[in-house]
């Protein structure tokens, strides 16, 4: 018998039809989610790639395909950071930016670069969780949208409620219960190359921060640092 | 005229076979496994690079005081099919166990030491974890999940590994299931070009040419400055609109071997830039690995059709 032919391992014809079949589901698994993904609309998703999608959702779920290939896309955005800080003592006052405020992320205590890239993504994920603290009243009269808002809040409360319990977080603030411990979604706008190159801006500058709201963006402004 | 003698059902049963064969070729002649070996290696390493970095935030990512609890994380996936034994209640010395263990694993993939038990383990324990952190995730993760869950389905332990060296398991030159890896990584890899692209097209910077600009401009991404492209506006954008067209026609153009070597040189300029300029060199690093799926051995005196028998199908 050659050698050759014994270490050279052919897939048996019988099997080929299967293997085939299951090849063909595994690639619909993998369109399914970026189909449905840019399907979507206000309105609606695209019947039959949102019919593939819910079909295949165990599958493309458990094995991590869902998702949609956004790199960088549709537009590089503003930088979302987290702040950790002590609240104030009075209940109504303006949410600003303290200069003890720590950040996530924080390329000084996050290291190596990847740990740095987690805490990035973690600050993002919760900046893209937000829900307002209220509706506006047009936004009240909407039944599906006021459901899928009151679900949205119970979980951005949740998130903040376990980070500002984590012991990562309550490290830095000994001595703090977690109930005095406040977040604050900060924007970090992208200069553009006038500003940087014509102005000296640099693209570092704390001073550019914007602190976000938390309640309607039409009622309470975006306010900036300050913060040296 | 062979056709006409044939009839038309002849000829189309002489289409379907042709179809059948090429289809057959594509997915199922035994090919080594060198290019995958060389995945393999470079992506045991990147997993036992991403665990040991978990580890070093243990306190944070895992257990009840992490910063996404079993609440939180119950709600994230309450419609989605995400179940992993790491819920969020998971004790500290189970986390860092899981860890090591899936650092070990990556080691003994990369290593080629019962690769074909180790790569499943390793792509599982990697599985078990992107569930548990879903929000501290990014492309690094997408892309070592995919490329480990294909390499679990080949043999590439056969080559450059302690499996071949000191013949722990049986090995062969040749195997059907390396085929089926190498065209599963490159389907995949196309898809995921093809919908990036077409995501970068509904963006307005990627056609004014301003991306590069507001990418570099990025301070939380950047890790070396790139901020002198912005005194060249005409340079960011052809670099802009190059990045957005290389994107797009890469699942068209990546097959054909007079354009494959071009498609291959972009994506490493593209991922060396990402992973030099902003700040994610595993991301980087290991979407210039993927790419290495395109690659073939040298294989002199063959001179195949390029799209009948593309990259691989041939060795």
């Amino acid at each position: 018998m050659n050698h050759q032919a014994d270490r050279t391992r052919e897939c048996k014809p019988v099997y080929r039809r299967f293997v085939l079949a299951a090849v063909l589901l595994h690639l619909l698994a993998v369109l399914a989610e970026p189909l449905a993904f840019f399907s979507r609309s206000d309105f609606q998703v695209a019947p039959e790639f949102f019919g593939l999608r819910q079909t295949l959702a165990p599958y493309v779920e458990w094995m991590y395909l869902d998702h949609g290939y956004f790199f960088f896309a549709p537009n590089p955005g503003p930088s979302h950071l987290v702040a950790i800080q002590q609240k104030n003592d009075e209940a109504n006052s303006p949410r600003r930016l303290k200069s003890d405020a720590r950040f996530f992320p924080d390329r000084k205590s996050q290291w190596p670069r990847l740990l740095y890239h987690r805490y990035f993504m973690l600050s993002e994920f919760y900046n893209n969780s937000f829900a307002p603290t209220e509706l506006s009243e047009q936004d009240k009269t909407d039944r599906m949208f006021v459901e899928r808002w009151e679900s949205d809040r119970r979980f951005y409360e949740s998130l903040q409620s376990s980070i500002t319990k984590s012991q990562s977080v309550r490290r830095g603030l000994v001595g703090l219960e977690s109930d005095r411990i406040e977040l604050l979604r900060i924007e970090r706008p992208l200069p553009s190359p006038e500003q940087v190159h014509r102005l000296g801006r640099r693209i570092s500058d704390s001073r550019d921060l914007i602190v976000l709201p938390e309640g309607l963006e039409t009622l309470v402004p975006p306010t900036v640092s300050g913060v040296p | 005229m062979i056709e006409l003698e044939r009839g038309p059902t002849g000829a189309m049963a002489s289409r379907w076979n042709d179809f059948w064969e090429t289809l057959d070729r594509f997915f199922f002649k035994p090919t080594d496994a060198r290019i995958l070996a060389l995945i393999r290696i470079a992506t045991g390493l990147m997993i036992a690079y991403i665990h040991l970095v978990w580890l070093l935030g243990l306190e944070s990512f895992f257990g009840t005081e992490s910063l996404l609890d079993d609440q939180a994380l119950a709600m994230l996936h309450r419609n989605a099919w995400k179940w992993s034994y790491l819920n969020g209640q998971e004790p500290l010395w189970f986390a860092c166990l899981h860890e090591v263990i899936a650092l070990g694993s990556g080691l003994a993939m990369a290593l080629g030491c019962w690769t074909r038990w180790t790569t499943v383990i390793a792509w599982f324990l990697t599985l078990m974890t992107a569930h548990r952190l879903a929000p501290f995730l990014f492309g690094l993760d997408q892309i070592v999940l995919m490329l480990s869950m294909y390499l679990s389905i080949s043999r590439c332990g056969d080559s450059w590994s302690l499996d071949q060296r000191f013949g722990l398991t049986q090995t062969f030159d040749k195997h059907w299931r390396n085929t089926l890896a190498t065209r599963l990584i490159q389907l995949h890899l196309c898809v995921i070009y093809f919908f990036g692209g077409l995501g970068k097209a509904r963006g307005w910077m990627w056609w004014d040419g301003t991306a590069m600009w507001y990418s570099a401009a990025s301070y939380e991404y950047q890790s070396l400055d790139m901020t002198w492209i912005g005194r060249y506006p005409t340079l960011g954008s052809i670099l802009t609109h190059a990045t957005l067209f290389w994107e797009i026609t890469y699942a068209g153009l990546v097959w054909p071997r007079l354009t494959r070597p071009w498609v291959l040189a972009i994506a490493l300029l593209v991922h060396a830039g990402i992973a030099i300029f902003l700040g994610m060199i595993t991301f980087g690093a290991m979407m210039i690995v993927a790419n290495l799926a395109f690659l073939v051995p040298s294989q002199p005196g063959i001179k195949s059709a390029a799209i009948r028998e593309p990259c691989g199908a041939s060795n």
